[in-house]
């Protein structure tokens, strides 16, 4: 019975919120078993042996299935949502405001899908070993002609902010070779060496991770001291990681918020699709604008679930 | 319930003049005038009856007065206000003939999500929802979805729905389609209980028998337009005079055929006159299991 329900549980957010959980959780629960399981099957390239850090695109399934189950259970629960729905008129009588209780039911929708995705993804990087502590990520600026093709030449980055910096990754693309030898390059800031030995390139798209000393740092500069191998770095391919310890529970946190927001786009457009299409169209355009958020990759999501798995602070 | 309707013998709690709906044409759709010009009237304490067939405009009619369809001309007013007024959702209940929205809810949780859109205090809410509950003998279905309910338990939780608000304006559409007879006979002593108490009822219904049993006043609707009116005693009269006698035997009543004969009366028939189906089942329902019901001797 419901005589203990507080008043919360009682309105639409409420109510829509206790029924995303009770019809999300068994489908999302089967995703999940699938995801793990299709996700060893695949036999991902471990990278640094981190299976978290290989982790397949399998593992947004769950996440995704949680986000369609909650948009769903919501626009089908709730009679406004679509034309022609069984009982539309009791609602519509109680819920005489603009948006007939809309935005009520697509909070308590969200809140659900939060409930749900915050343990898959603390249960997901904990299970494929994910790093213990997450690392803030520093966008660096590079300059117009960010390429090293010759012994001597040099790129300097700046780094917004000065934060303190440990490590520096770079993944730059490498030309067709002039003579022998891979590329040498060595990391100073203010004439100071920040890595003892020069890092060697010799092919396209491999990632370096250079390890420094813990230290403020606004600027960096990468010398080719030796090779032949012409280093283009494009955009994105150079990061200076954060030496700061951030919690990696905290950080899924994150994801599922992340995760909310495609959820919270599609119930917002469903919500206005609704006022002109039944029960059917209204599905059918709710699991599209998911799909292509999330599989797509117009969605953020995908992204940042890698970002937490390979231990990427997502701020 | 606590009318608050104005006191008086002839108090109005629905009134509408000239009232008409016609739904705009689409396309190559023509406009359908669904509702033609009426006036109406229903008094506190009266239960009318709409009758009509499919289409004739009685649902259209009702969601009118539930303030969910804007009148393309006329005015209506339910307790004093215009009926789409947010003031009127706990005094005036709507019961709609399809089927109940969240059908994924149990029942207590159906009129817990009522209880709480209309303000109610949680306690009086859970209160109210389990004397309706017990009383529409809902109870066993305990947290069952409503959705595995049969057609008549849906009926009796809309019904529970519509009356969780203790409204003084009940506005059902067919509330008894569906049911068995215990059933209606028990949503038929619930509205008698109401309307004792000062509220008023207007309900549609293809249910002649029960509309005949229950309702003070029938209005007759075909193709939107008003066809009859009035109380039944009214509509139903005929110059006719029925003798109903007790306690005579055969050559008793053939006497008082002939009787009737020389005073230039015709004898149409003479029957024994028998209990309607509504007393059998009443009786069903106060016996106890390891007895028969027959004949009320």
């Amino acid at each position: 019975m419901s005589m203990s329900w507080p008043s919360v549980w009682r309105g639409p957010a409420g109510l829509t919120f206790r029924l995303c959980l009770r019809t999300s959780a068994a489908p999302t629960t089967i995703a999940l078993f699938i995801a793990l399981i299709a996700n060893v099957a695949s036999e991902p390239d471990l990278i640094n042996g981190s299976p978290a850090a290989a982790a397949t695109p399998w593992l947004t399934l769950p996440l995704l299935v949680v986000a369609v189950a909650c948009c769903l259970c919501a626009a089908h629960a709730w009679p406004t949502f679509a034309l022609r729905q069984p009982g539309a008129d009791t609602v519509r009588r109680l819920e005489r405001s603009p948006f007939g209780g809309r935005g009520a039911v697509i909070a308590g929708a969200l809140l659900a899908q939060l409930a749900l995705s915050v343990p898959l993804a603390i249960g997901l990087s904990a299970w494929l070993d994910a790093p213990n502590h997450a690392r803030r990520h520093y966008e660096v600026v590079a300059p117009e002609q960010p390429v090293l093709q010759g012994k001597g030449t040099n790129v300097t980055f700046r780094i917004e902010g000065k934060p303190t910096v440990d490590a520096i990754w770079m993944r730059p693309r490498a030309s067709l070779p002039t003579g022998d030898g891979a590329t040498e390059v060595t990391i100073t800031a203010d004439g100071e060496r920040l890595a003892s030995t020069p890092i060697a390139f010799s092919e396209s798209g491999a990632l370096m991770r250079v390890a420094i000393q813990p230290q403020p740092l606004s600027q960096f500069t990468l010398t080719q001291t030796a090779g032949s191998v012409p280093l283009y770095f494009a955009p994105n391919t150079v990061t200076a990681v954060g030496a700061a310890d951030l919690p990696t529970w905290a950080n899924s946190l994150l994801l599922a918020l992340i995760a909310t927001w495609t959820s919270a786009i599609t119930l917002t457009i469903a919500a206005l699709i609704g006022l002109g299409t039944g029960w059917a169209t209204l599905a059918t355009a709710i699991c599209c604008l998911q799909f292509v958020q999330w599989i797509g990759n117009t969605g953020p999501i995908a992204n940042a679930l890698l970002a937490v798995m390979r231990g990427q602070w997502l701020l | 319930m606590p009318s608050r309707i104005p006191s008086g013998p002839m108090a109005i709690a629905i009134s509408a003049h000239q009232l008409a709906v016609t739904f705009a044409g689409r396309g190559k759709k023509a406009a359908v005038k669904a509702l033609l010009p009426l006036d109406l009237e229903v008094a506190a304490g009266a239960i009318v009856g709409v009758l009509g067939p499919n289409g004739s405009g009685k649902t259209t009619l009702l969601r009118a007065l539930a303030g969910l369809q804007r009148p393309t001309s006329g005015t209506v007013e339910v307790l004093g206000e215009p009926p789409d007024r947010k003031s009127l959702v706990q005094r005036v209940a709507y019961q709609s003939e399809g089927a109940l929205p969240m059908a994924v809810l149990s029942a207590p949780e159906y009129l817990a999500f009522l209880g709480a859109e209309l303000g109610l205090a949680n306690s009086e809410s859970d209160r109210r929802a389990k004397n309706l509950l017990d009383r529409l003998e809902l109870t066993h279905a305990g947290s069952r979805r409503i959705r595995t309910f049969s057609t008549g338990m849906c009926k009796r939780l809309a019904l529970a729905g519509a009356l969780i608000a203790d409204p003084e304006v009940l506005l059902l559409d067919e509330p008894t389609a569906g049911l068995d007879p215990f059933g209606t006979a028990t949503v038929m002593e619930i509205l008698r209980e109401r309307v004792n108490q000062g509220g008023a009822i207007l309900m549609a219904s293809h249910h002649l028998l029960e509309v005949e049993e229950i309702c003070s006043e029938v209005l007759l609707l075909h193709n939107g337009a008003v066809k009859a009116r009035g109380t039944l005693e009214d509509l139903l009269a005929t110059d006719d005079r029925a003798l109903v006698v007790r306690g005579l035997d055969d050559d008793g009543m053939q006497q008082l055929a002939n009787d009737a004969k020389t005073r230039g009366g015709e004898v149409v028939r003479i029957e024994r006159p028998r209990d309607h189906l509504f007393a059998l089942f009443r009786r069903l329902g106060r016996s106890r299991d390891d007895t028969k019901v027959g004949p009320k001797r």
